[in-house]
């Protein structure tokens, strides 16, 4: 039975190498206090999306990533909530592939879709959060503070809950 | 003596990306070791547009992509794929080759990516 807990905080500016960094360091850490390889790629996969967004569309350099596992509704939960400055129309833009993944009753079929779109286009991805939520399969959530601060929440529900 | 021919495809030596790719008589070859993320997007897009032509002019039935070294691969360079994956769909079948992964099961993204890759493939790609 899981029953150990953890809280990762970091301010991060990040970089390439810096993400890969980050993505380790999630990987191998959650590795240990889940004690679940698939746990740790499906959260050190989600950090390492969440925050090339940030340096893709981010306003300025920095991110802050929190990560815990707890108890959310009675469920142990691993909650990754990656919060940056943005510009208004990334922010626009995240607001509407959020909601889509979010009415989405499939996720594999909404990410296989994503996919197929993203077959025609000559540039440009938007597969990330999609693949978080159908690889990861996790619960994506978005918050807005203070007009240009977004907040994307990625949820894995654990086994042991 | 090697009677095979000359490949003409670029290999990529990034800091932690790198390629080779070779032609086994049958089919094309490449290698991709490290972490495909997003310093890797642009080599990867170059080694995927030559692999395409490289296939053609040799009229290979397959290209195989050897993903045992690879650790990671962002969703970027999985876009990388899924429109190499879309042309290939669209094309008529004289021109058409299979896309074999030869994968490692040791690494989680591969079971996963690989996954939604063949559903896309609609038949054509394998995964081993």
């Amino acid at each position: 039975m899981w029953s150990e807990t953890l809280r990762l905080e970091m301010e991060i500016a990040p970089d390439v190498a810096r993400i890969s960094a980050a993505r380790r360091v999630v990987d191998e850490l959650t590795a240990h206090v889940a004690s679940n390889e698939d746990v740790a790629w499906r959260l050190g996969m989600a950090t390492h999306e969440l925050l090339e967004n940030v340096l893709k569309y981010g306003e300025d350099e920095g991110a802050s990533v929190h990560l815990d596992f707890g108890v959310r509704d009675g469920a142990r939960v691993a909650s990754l909530r990656v919060r940056n400055r943005s510009r208004g129309d990334h922010i626009a833009s995240l607001k509407r592939i959020v909601g889509a993944i979010q009415g989405a009753e499939d996720p594999w079929a909404f990410y296989l879709a994503a996919m197929e779109e993203t077959s025609k286009k000559t540039e440009g991805s938007g597969l990330g959060l999609a693949r978080i939520r159908a690889e990861g399969d996790m619960e994506i959530g978005l918050a807005l503070e203070d007009d240009d601060y977004v907040c994307i929440e990625a949820q894995l529900a654990l086994e042991d809950a | 003596m090697n009677s095979q021919p000359k490949l003409g495809i670029h290999d990529v030596c990034a800091q932690h990306f790198t390629t080779n790719a070779n032609y086994d008589g049958k089919a094309v070859v490449a290698q991709l070791h490290g972490n495909a993320d997003m310093a890797a997007q642009p080599g990867l897009q170059i080694l995927l547009d030559e692999l395409d032509i490289e296939a053609r002019r040799l009229g290979v039935r397959e290209v195989v992509i050897e993903l045992q070294d690879l650790y990671f691969m962002n969703s970027s360079c999985l876009s990388l794929f899924v429109r190499w994956i879309g042309g290939l769909r669209d094309r008529e079948l004289s021109k058409l080759y299979r896309i074999k992964f030869r994968s490692n099961p040791n690494l989680r993204w591969q079971r996963h990516s690989l996954r939604a890759l063949s559903a896309l493939a609609q038949g054509f790609v394998d995964v081993e």
